[in-house]
């Protein structure tokens, strides 16, 4: 990569980024002083950083390249002090807590010069600090090498990194992410699919959702990043299920059988129709998957035997159009024996179970503990997330066996194996 | 007149009490009659029953007893019919069938009292894990100047952080041979083993911190088993964008990732390859945060220096790849990168360019390593290896679960007509086999017995270095877990032994 920028450019680098941070020479020795004088003594960790925080804004750019090279050209005999972890450390943080908006105009001049790799990892570095949803753009430009093959990996996973960092700070930055992704070169694009899957919540889903379609070779990318969102299965809106939906009629097999996972992970039980259809396609890895995911949404283990499905199929559907409204009319209001039974009715039918564990959400607020316990063993058996934040709310109720209850549940839920106090599942309340 | 009709009618009543007075009590004694037989038949009923429980608790406890020898490398025989086990006031047996190679139904009968239950479990025979041989060679190995071959635990965190950097195993069936400069120093931070009849050569600036010495026997190693798929055609993949491959199973004739193309291949997967090529600053992914990946190549693997090969996670046991055959050409891994996977290619040569930083266990028929190797064993996949030795219970089904004829007076021992206190213990059930051990004893001097194992004193034991029963490995706990790992020779001749009870 290097070979082909030239040696020249380093000169011109060195000159930019002088530009940069230096108002004349007198300034620059002033400010090389400075920045040796904070290196006097052999400081400890803290009272470096501390010297380092309370240099000028002017030093910036000499900061910068102390972090970029770990090492420091003393004056004037050209000795030159490598620096430690301890030292580089003290460097970055001196550097992350300069004024966000000289940060920002610092790497914007930065991304207009040509860089080394170690600078634009540094720059990274600097960015996922001060960097906001308005300079996803200079990201970017941080970041674009010359030609269209995949950029270095370490400049992949410092871009993957830095726009990560931005996106978990700046909810609304997300918003810029089509946008990103339409502006990116095809070597990054991959990058800016990755950042968004490490954010978590229903609003990264849906914009990686929003995605779909708009670069074919990458669909799989995206479908198989959305199938490991299972934190947002009942978040989902409908427009993020039907676009995964729609691969469920693709020709290419190996689409197919990433939305069937994707759509299964999530839990949409109106893909169950389209996914009794596709255990008849002949592909085998296809009818596997639509196979699988159809366990998964009702818990049920038909193979790929399409008429157990459909019969299946047919039988909620009905129960749901005739008598589910009153069922689950019952397990809200009735008490006692009749409560029991309409629990008991209503637990066998699995395709909305997020309706169905609603029902038994509200009988988490009765008094009987009895009710309440049978309640949480009942969402523990549905395993659907929208019963999360309620369960929370038992692991605080008076009576041991509920709270042992609610946290079964929200075991068998979650799949996580956390101790059974709120405050461990406290990130499943909200 | 009316004092004669009083008098009467008083006779009358008089009469119809006794009556009255007879049928309740004929009445009371039916029903006592009938209370007694009740109680009597429930009472029957109850201890049949208890004695059913029974039964099936111990035909439980012989499946156990035969499981737990049967992970030990015994039959998994316990008594017989004639010669059964003998447990309380109860008696149990199991029998042994090897349904096909590897797979083995015991049945375990039970009988105390009036109950008999038989109660059946298909278990599969453990397989050997090739990861715990760490870096082995089939043939002669050579390592260059400025090598490294240490080892981590990755349970423990990842390489870069963890201290102790002991516990490496390179181990050839033939010589070995490490070089070092003063400039680039070689380290074998752990064992190394040559095969039983070869040596280590060191040259230059080298330092093993292990033994050198030789293993006790040449390793055959184990056959792959290669899944079949449907075949589709190969993929030539170009575009600057990623090519997934999906969790799943997939077979392609063949793919080949041009220059600065990326593939990714999502776990959990089973992907079989005819030939993989990675050219020049082509990259394939690993993406195992969502479970392992096995990937198979038939014909040909070639990643071609400068090219990419990396894995999404640091566990080395979610990445295994596997080269079943011998190739045309050797297998080529010139990639740069941290890759943190096993590699099995035991009819092949593996040739490991200086640029891939190794995590994991690396196992070939030939290993040749261009340059200064950096191998890092993971001891995790030791302990892997042995949970994978043990075998794996398929299924368990309840056969029969009855009483024997003769009612409540029914006896197991006079059924079967045996004398109980001419029965062993189940311990001492189990079936006799021939047992070939070499061992060390307390003050450890070598030592080696043939024969059956009942007139082996395992007291005199202290460690073992190898034992087979009927020819079987026997497993045996070491620090925690079950290993296979490189047994070094003991140098010298051992003391046979004769039959010692």
């Amino acid at each position: 990569m290097g070979a082909s920028w030239g040696t020249g450019l380093a000169r011109w680098r060195q000159g930019a980024l002088g530009l940069l941070g230096v108002l004349g020479v007198g300034a620059l020795g002033r400010a090389q002083e400075a920045l040796q004088e904070a290196f006097s003594g052999a400081p400890a960790a803290l009272e470096l950083r501390r010297r380092l925080t309370l240099l000028p804004g002017e030093e910036l750019p000499r900061l910068f390249r102390l972090a970029v090279e770990g090492r420091l050209v003393l004056a004037p005999n050209g000795e030159v002090l490598p620096l430690d972890e301890v030292g580089l450390d003290a460097v970055r943080a001196a550097l992350a807590v300069r004024p966000r908006r000289e940060l920002v105009t610092f790497l914007d001049g930065l991304s207009r010069a040509p860089l080394e790799l170690r600078e634009r990892l540094e720059a990274h570095r600097l960015f996922s600090v001060a960097g906001g949803g308005e300079h996803l753009r200079l990201l970017l430009r941080l970041s674009l090498v010359p030609g269209d093959g995949l950029p270095p990996q370490e400049l992949r996973a410092s871009f993957v990194g830095a726009l990560a960092a931005v996106l978990k700070r700046d909810e609304l930055a997300l918003e810029q992410i089509p946008s990103l992704f339409a502006e990116s070169p095809p070597g990054l694009v991959g990058s800016v699919i990755e950042a968004v899957a490490e954010v978590t919540g229903p609003h990264a889903t849906q914009v990686l959702a929003r995605l779909l379609g708009r670069v074919p070779g990458l669909d799989g990318l995206l479908l198989g990043r959305l199938a490991q969102r299972a934190d947002s299965a009942d978040l989902c809106d409908e427009f993020v299920l039907d676009g995964l939906r729609r691969y469920l009629r693709h020709a290419d097999p190996v689409l197919v059988v990433a939305a069937c996972r994707a759509l299964a992970v999530l839990g949409d039980d109106g893909a169950v129709e389209e996914l009794i259809v596709l255990l008849e396609r002949g592909d085998e890895r296809v009818r596997a998957a639509s196979g699988a995911a159809l366990t998964t949404l009702s818990g049920l283990s038909f193979g790929l035997d399409v008429e157990r499905w459909s019969s299946w199929f047919q039988d909620e559907q009905r129960w749901w159009n005739e008598r589910a409204e009153t069922e689950l009319a019952r397990v809200e209001g009735a008490r006692g024996a009749e409560y029991v039974r309409a629990a008991r009715a209503v637990l066998e039918h699995r395709l909305h179970r997020d309706r169905i564990a609603e029902a038994f959400v509200q009988a988490l607020g009765r008094r009987a503990a009895d009710e309440v316990w049978l309640a949480c063993r009942a969402l523990g058996e549905l395993r659907s997330r929208v019963s999360l934040a309620a369960l929370v709310e038992c692991l605080e109720h008076e009576d041991p066996a509920v709270r042992e209850a609610a946290w079964r549940a929200l075991q068998a839920i979650t799949g996580e194996a956390l101790p059974a106090e709120s405050a461990s599942w406290a990130r499943f309340a909200s | 007149m009316q004092l004669a009709q009083r008098s009467r009618s008083g006779a009358g009543q008089r009469g119809s009490a006794l009556v009255l007075s007879l049928v309740a009590v004929g009445t009371v004694v039916v029903l006592a009659a009938s209370f007694t037989q009740f109680a009597s038949a429930v009472g029957n009923r109850q201890t049949h029953s208890v004695h059913k429980k029974r039964a099936f608790y111990l035909a439980e406890a012989g499946l156990a007893e035969s499981f737990a020898a049967f992970s030990c490398g015994r039959s998994g025989v316990v008594g017989s019919e004639e010669a059964p086990a003998r447990l309380g006031d109860g008696l149990f047996w199991v029998e042994a069938t090897e349904l096909i190679p590897g797979i083995v139904r015991l049945e375990s009968t039970g009988m105390v009292g009036t109950g008999r239950a038989v109660l059946a479990l298909v278990a599969q025979r453990g397989a050997v894990d090739v990861a715990s041989l760490g870096v082995f060679s089939n043939g002669p190995l050579a390592l260059g100047a400025g090598s490294r071959v240490d080892a981590y635990d990755s349970s423990l965190g990842s390489y870069e952080l963890q201290l102790d950097k002991s516990g490496a195993s390179l181990a050839s069936n033939e010589s070995i041979t490490v070089s070092g400069t003063i400039l680039m120093p070689s380290t074998i931070d752990g064992d190394v083993t040559p095969g039983p009849e070869a040596t280590v050569t060191t040259s230059g600036n080298v330092t093993v911190t292990g033994s050198q010495a030789r293993s006790f026997e040449s390793l055959v190693l184990p056959e792959v088993e290669l899944p079949e798929l449907p075949l589709e055609s190969a993929k030539d993949h170009a575009s600057p964008y990623p090519l997934v491959l999906p969790p799943g199973k997939v077979s392609y004739a063949g793919l080949t990732v041009r220059a600065g193309a990326q593939a990714i291949v999502q776990g959990p997967a089973v992907v079989v390859l005819g030939s993989l090529l990675l050219e020049s600053t082509a990259e394939l992914v690993f993406d195992t945060s969502g479970g392992s990946i096995e990937l198979y190549v038939t014909d040909s693997l070639v990643a071609s220096a400068r090219s990419l090969l990396t894995t999404a996670g640091a566990d080395p046991s979610k990445v295994k790849i596997q080269v079943p055959g011998e190739t045309a050409a050797p297998v080529q891994l010139r990639a740069q990168g941290a890759f943190h996977g096993i590699v099995y290619a035991p009819h092949t040569e593996v040739v490991l360019g200086a640029s891939l930083n190794f995590h994991g266990a690396l196992v070939a028929d030939e290993l040749t390593l261009n340059g200064a190797a950096k191998l890092h064993f993971d001891k995790h996949l030791l302990e892997l290896a042995g949970e994978e030795q043990l075998p794996i219970v398929l299924s368990w089904r309840l056969e029969e679960l009855g009483t024997l004829q003769g009612g409540l007076a029914a006896d197991p021992f006079d059924a079967l007509g045996l004398d109980p206190a001419s029965l062993p213990r189940p311990a001492a059930a189990l079936q006799d086999q021939t047992l070939d051990i070499h061992y060390y004893d307390a003050a450890d001097v070598y030592h080696r017995y043939t024969g059956v194992e009942s007139s082996f004193d395992w007291t005199v034991v202290k460690t073992v270095i190898e034992a087979t029963r009927d020819g079987v490995d026997v497993l045996f706990p070491t620090a925690g877990t079950l290993t296979r790992v490189i047994r070094k020779a003991p140098g010298v001749l051992p003391i046979i032994d004769g039959p010692m009870i």
